[in-house]
Parts: C-alpha cells; structure tokens; sequence
C-alpha cells in the first residue's frame, strides 16, 4: 500500500466508535488517548474515555476532574473513569445476577477478592466486560456513547486482554463467561466499530516491544493493529537548510547562527545531542514502517505541565 | 553518594516506573560496585539488547555469566567481579516446585496443572514473585558480595512490592484449605455462605477453571509450606538493614513526582530508599528564564534555531526546580544524570554511564 493511502485510513480508524489504545510503559499513551477522546468530544460525539491504573492521569490532564470507577463528567460531551477490577467485577455480578444486595455481598468477601484477584483471565474478563457493557448502552433509540476510547494497560496486559476471549473459548464453551468472550471477541474483531491503536515512542526498547506486540497479536489473535502513534518525535530544526544547520553544530561558523544566545558552546552541545537523537530515531522509524500500518507522527513537546501538553498535543491531532 | 549506598548495602534493588532507564542504572551499579572490589551480581529481566550485548550477554539462559574479563579489557580500575544472569521466571518457578515437591509424582501433576501454567507464564504478579525468589536464594547461598536486582519493567513500580504479597495470601494454607473444603472433598452446601460464594465463582469463571483450581491445590498443597517459608523470607529480605531500594526516575515533574510517592510508600512498608537517581535530566545552561519565541513554524532557521534554543532553556528549568525542590523535601541520596547521546550499548557508554552516576553532573549532555 503506498504511503498516501495509508495515511489516509489513519482517519477512519481514529474515527471508529471504540478505540483500544495501549502501548509500553512511559511512551506517553494516556496523553494520546486523552487527545483522541477531547478530538471527539469537540467533534460534538458523546464521549467516554477510560483509564485503567493504580495512579491515574486524568486529574493531570483535566484539572478538577478526579477520575473514580464511578463516570464523571471531565469536560463538554467527555466523561471520564477509572476502570479497576475490584469494583468492575461487583457491577458485573450485579447485571449478570440480577440481586444487588447478594452480590454486594459475595463481591466484599475478603476469600472472593483473593481468589477472583489471582483468578488468571479475569483481570481482562472485567475490564473488557464492563466496555462491552458501555459500548451496548443506550438512550433511547440512539447508543449512549458515540464513542469509547479505553486508555488500555501497558503492552503485556494489552496482549493478554486481546488473547482473552480465545483462551476463555477454548477452556469454556457454555455459561457467563463463553457468553462474554463472543461478545468481546465480536466487537474486537469488528473493523467498523473496533480501532485498536499501539503507541511508542522511537527509544530502542519501545520499538522492539512495539514490534514484539504486533507479532504476538499476528500470531495469537484474529484482530490487527490499524494505526501506530509515534510520539515525541524529535524536531527537524534545519529542514532544508539540514547541512548548513549541522555544519554549525559541528563547529562550522555562521555569521548568522553565530548572533544567536545558543551560539554559546554548551547551548550548542544541547542542541547536537537533540539533532543526534532525531537521527537514531529517524533510523527506527524506517524499522517501524516495515510493519505497513498507518503512523502517525505525534512531535516531541518541551512542556513539562500535563495539562498543556494535552492542549498542544489536541492542536496536533487537529492540524492533520 | 552511589558509593557510600554500595558499601554499607550488600543487595541493592532498582525500581521506577516503565521507561526510565532501570536497566542501564543497574548495569551501571553493577560496574560501581565492581570497581570498588566487590564480587557482583547484576540479576536483570529483558533487557535492552544492545545492552545485553554490550555485556556479552547474548542469548543466555538463567545461568550467571562473568562479564569481568570482557569489562577488564577496557576498565584497568576493576578489582572486583562482575556476573550478569537473566531472570528466567518460568524456570524459577518449575525450579522451586521440582526443590520442594515431596514426591516425583506431585511434581509432575503440579508441573502439568493448566492453572499452575497459566500462574508461571502470565499470571500479574508471577514475574515479581520469581523475581524476589531468585534473589532470596541467591542471597541465602552468599556467593556474591553485592547483588543488584533491576525490578522487572512494570509501569507501576509498586506492584513489584505487592503482587508477591497478594500471590502469598492466595498461597496461604488457611485459605486454600477451606476452598477445598467447599469445593468438592468435604461435600458442598455444607455451609451455605461459602457455598454461594463458590457457585458465583463458578458462573464467573467456568466450570472447569474450578477443576483446575481444585486439582492445582490438592496438589500444592503439599509443597505450601516451603514456598511459603521461603516467600516470608523473602519479605525480610527486603526489610533487611543491609537492602536498600535505588529509586530511578525521569527528570520531568510529574515522574518525579510519582518516584516521590513511591519512596514514601516504600518507607511505609519499612524498606530503606538509599537514593534517589534522577535519569535523562537536561540541565540549565544560563541563570534567567530564558523568552520562548512564538516562530516555532517559523520558514527561517535562525528563528527556529532560536526558538529550540529557548525552548530546550525552559525545559531544562521547569526539570531542575522540580529537583531542587524534590532534594529540598529530603528525597535520600539524590543522584542527577544528564541527557546522553543514545542509549548504552557499548562497554564505553556503560563506563561513562558509571563514572557519571559516581561522580555526579557534568552540568551539559555530552557529545
């Protein structure tokens, strides 16, 4: 597929009704989800978006928002969460029992906590039960949410959430939990509804557990990663005048360049670590085209406060 | 201050969150201590291959494997030794089950157990658990004279801490034992509580997860009590004068912030931070707050050389206020690293690596 195609599709995927967003630890794929969900609330669509951690970001991200398991309102047309298994499984119990009190019962249980806690599969069951559920809403005639876009975990338990409903088929074949697994396994595996995203950033070790993820998937499960977020992705300060802009960094004089406060040595230094890294990252990305799945390239930002980051990164997403 | 944590403490464990450079630190402390005499082991999960080859470490298994002729080629300084050994977490488990299974034929049942297999391959927390049993044997044989464990890369730093600690209340024999009696050799109904707990255990999960759950603990229960021992010890371990946690963390405020936490909480549960090692920190060049221009677009390179210029200034700000604020508050052995080109992977860039986490800042990114 030539590259302006795949670019293209880009569009339709960040578009889909439910985006599963994951990524390994530290590439920034909370701030990307949260983009991708204020892009849509802009866009006028009702909008949850749901982060599943021990330390949430969206109190960063949203001033005065507190995310919770409980939904809450985070801004116009957005709500946010916090999806943890503890409670998700008490609201599981209770749709799927039908008797709150028993179930609040049962789900309080010190001995069920323990065991539903070290249950393997379980702590993908719930979260991608509870989506199900979301996804499945409705007010009216019309879906409750025009779109969901779940903040998934880092990449080992992004994998095992999307082996969990062929693993769940082969043990089980009937009953709640075989029930659940079809469900998830059809809006996983529906192109029109699902996008499932991975982001990375271009550092060694991401890359090779970015490409390890799509191997995996490719391999253990029928779904497929439709888009690839590179984040932080290092300025082309000379574009055009590349060789001119080296040529000083590497000590060359230039009347021009050479007026500038960074013409001061160790300003200089800075700058040719920064021009060194956008090479080594320029390398990993040929690696990651490989992969034929549509980029897109999300630039390095120097802010540190969360809240503007996720502004400068929407302005982003808005310009492509 | 990296010295002072090497000598008084003979294990010391790297924790921080996902992508903060863990594995190069370690790899760097390994080297420090070395240097300073000691016969070291760096135990690592996964690490950056080019860092595993800078070490010679290619496609080893869970065997420890003496890097220290490959360093001295290059390090005249080593007096010291320096082993590296991949965790293994698979093999650690089928290792502890095959030391302490009371027959061959309890072995292999356990072994063969669907839920035992799924437990040490990917269960969350079997990582964590194998980890802190490979360090406690490793200790309790005393073949090394320091031991730095890199935590495996979990985002949340402090699961490495509690996933061992759920995983042992789930081993717990009170608990198994009554599970057992409830579901299936002591008859069930027989308490009713119990027995609607384990029948919504049992919608939940499928028949057949029961079995195996059944089945793995009839079968463990024999070896409970030695993994349980040896998981109590390993507990101690950590809270143990001679253990101390090197917390590393990215220079930018909300990461420091998080390692902040994460220090707290680990002197909550009584385990010492011997420092705190602030990574990929960009230092400030002048001492104003430098005008970030608007011409980031801008079709002139001198105006956007400019303004990466500023921009680069004020970050590097924002990240050293938020140290001196973190050293204000306390934070115990603080260590700040500047920016390096590239990642390490050669001997060269660990050494440097080393001397910098020794010695301190430069005060710019080195070229």
């Amino acid at each position: 597929m030539s590259s302006a195609l795949l670019q293209a599709e880009l569009g339709t995927v960040f578009d889909r009704r439910f985006l599963f967003i994951t990524g390994k630890g530290g590439v920034g794929k909370s701030l990307i989800s949260a983009a991708l969900a204020v892009r849509a609330a802009r866009c006028g669509e009702r909008t949850l978006w749901v982060e599943m951690s021990e330390s949430p970001r969206g109190g960063h991200f949203f001033p005065g928002f507190e995310p919770r398991y409980a939904l809450a309102p985070v801004c116009d047309q957005l709500w946010g969460m916090n999806l943890r298994v503890q409670p998700a499984i008490e609201e599981y119990l209770a749709v799927a029992f039908k008797i709150p009190l028993l179930t609040r019962l049962i789900a309080r249980n010190t001995l069920f906590q323990v065991l539903t806690g070290a249950l393997p599969g379980l702590d993908s069951l719930i979260p991608l039960g509870k989506i199900w559920y979301e996804l499945g809403r409705r007010r009216g005639r019309k879906p409750y949410w025009d779109r969901v876009v779940l903040d998934a975990p880092a990449t080992g338990h992004a994998l095992a959430m999307l082996q969990f409903p062929q693993a769940a088929l082969d043990i089980v074949k009937s009953g709640n939990v075989a029930d659940r697994a079809r469900e998830i396994d059809a809006i996983l595996s529906d192109r029109s509804l699902t996008g499932l995203i991975a982001v990375t950033t271009l550092d060694e070790l991401p890359v090779d557990e970015t490409r390890e993820l799509f191997d995996r998937v490719h391999t253990d499960t029928p779904y497929r990663f439709e888009a690839l977020v590179c984040n932080e992705i290092l300025p082309d300060i000379g574009r055009d005048q590349g060789e001119r802009y080296r040529d000083w960094l590497d000590g060359t004089p230039d009347p021009e360049l050479d007026s500038l406060n960074a013409a001061d040595e160790q300003s200089r230094v800075r700058l040719a670590w920064l021009e060194h890294r956008r090479a080594s990252q320029l390398k990993r990305l040929d690696q990651l085209a490989s992969n034929q799945v549509p980029m897109f390239r999300a630039p390095w930002i120097p802010l540190t406060d969360e809240a503007e980051l996720l502004n400068a990164m929407i302005e982003e997403f808005a310009r492509a | 201050m990296i010295e002072t944590s090497i000598e008084r403490h003979r294990i010391l464990i790297v924790g921080g969150s996902g992508g903060v450079g863990k594995t190069s630190v370690s790899a760097a402390l390994g080297l420090a201590s070395a240097r300073a005499g000691y016969r070291t082991l760096v135990l690592t999960i996964d690490p950056a291959r080019r860092l595993a080859a800078a070490l010679g470490l290619d496609g080893i298994g869970p065997q420890a494997e003496d890097v220290t002729p490959r360093l001295r080629q290059g390090d005249s300084e080593l007096s010291g030794e320096l082993h590296a050994m991949m965790l293994d977490v698979r093999n650690t488990l089928d290792r502890a089950v095959e030391r302490h299974a009371p027959s061959p034929e309890r072995r292999d049942q356990i072994l063969n157990n669907r839920l035992y297999q799924n437990i040490a391959g990917r269960l969350s927390g079997s990582q964590e658990y194998a980890a802190m049993q490979q360090l406690e044997e490793i200790a309790s044989r005393g073949d090394y004279d320091r031991v730095i464990l890199d935590t495996p890369p979990t985002t949340q730093a402090l699961d490495f801490l509690t996933a061992p600690e759920r995983l042992q209340a789930f081993f717990d024999s009170n608990l198994i034992r009554i599970f057992l009696t409830f579901s299936g050799r002591a008859g069930r109904g027989f308490f009713r509580v119990t027995d609607v707990l384990f029948r919504t255990l049992e919608r939940l999960t499928g028949a057949q997860v029961i079995r195996d759950i059944t089945e793995f603990f009839e079968v463990a229960e024999s070896i409970l009590e030695p993994f349980s021992a040896q998981a109590a010890r390993a507990r101690r371990l950590l809270r143990d004068p001679s253990t101390a946690f090197v917390v590393v963390t990215g220079a930018n405020p909300h990461q420091l912030e998080e390692a902040c936490g994460f220090s707290r909480a680990l002197n909550g549960m009584g385990i010492q931070v011997g420092n705190v090692v602030v990574n990929r920190w960009l230092p400030a060049l002048q001492n104003r707050p430098p005008e970030v221009p608007e011409a980031v677009a801008s079709d002139e390179l001198i105006q956007r050389v400019a303004y990466w210029e500023a921009a680069l200034e004020n970050l590097a700000r924002l990240q050293t206020e938020a140290i001196d604020a973190l050293e204000a508050e306390g934070a115990p052995g603080l260590v700040r690293l500047p920016e390096m080109p590239g990642a390490i992977h050669s001997l060269e860039g660990l050494a440097e690596l080393c001397d910098r986490l020794c010695g301190g800042h430069a005060g710019a990114p080195a070229q």
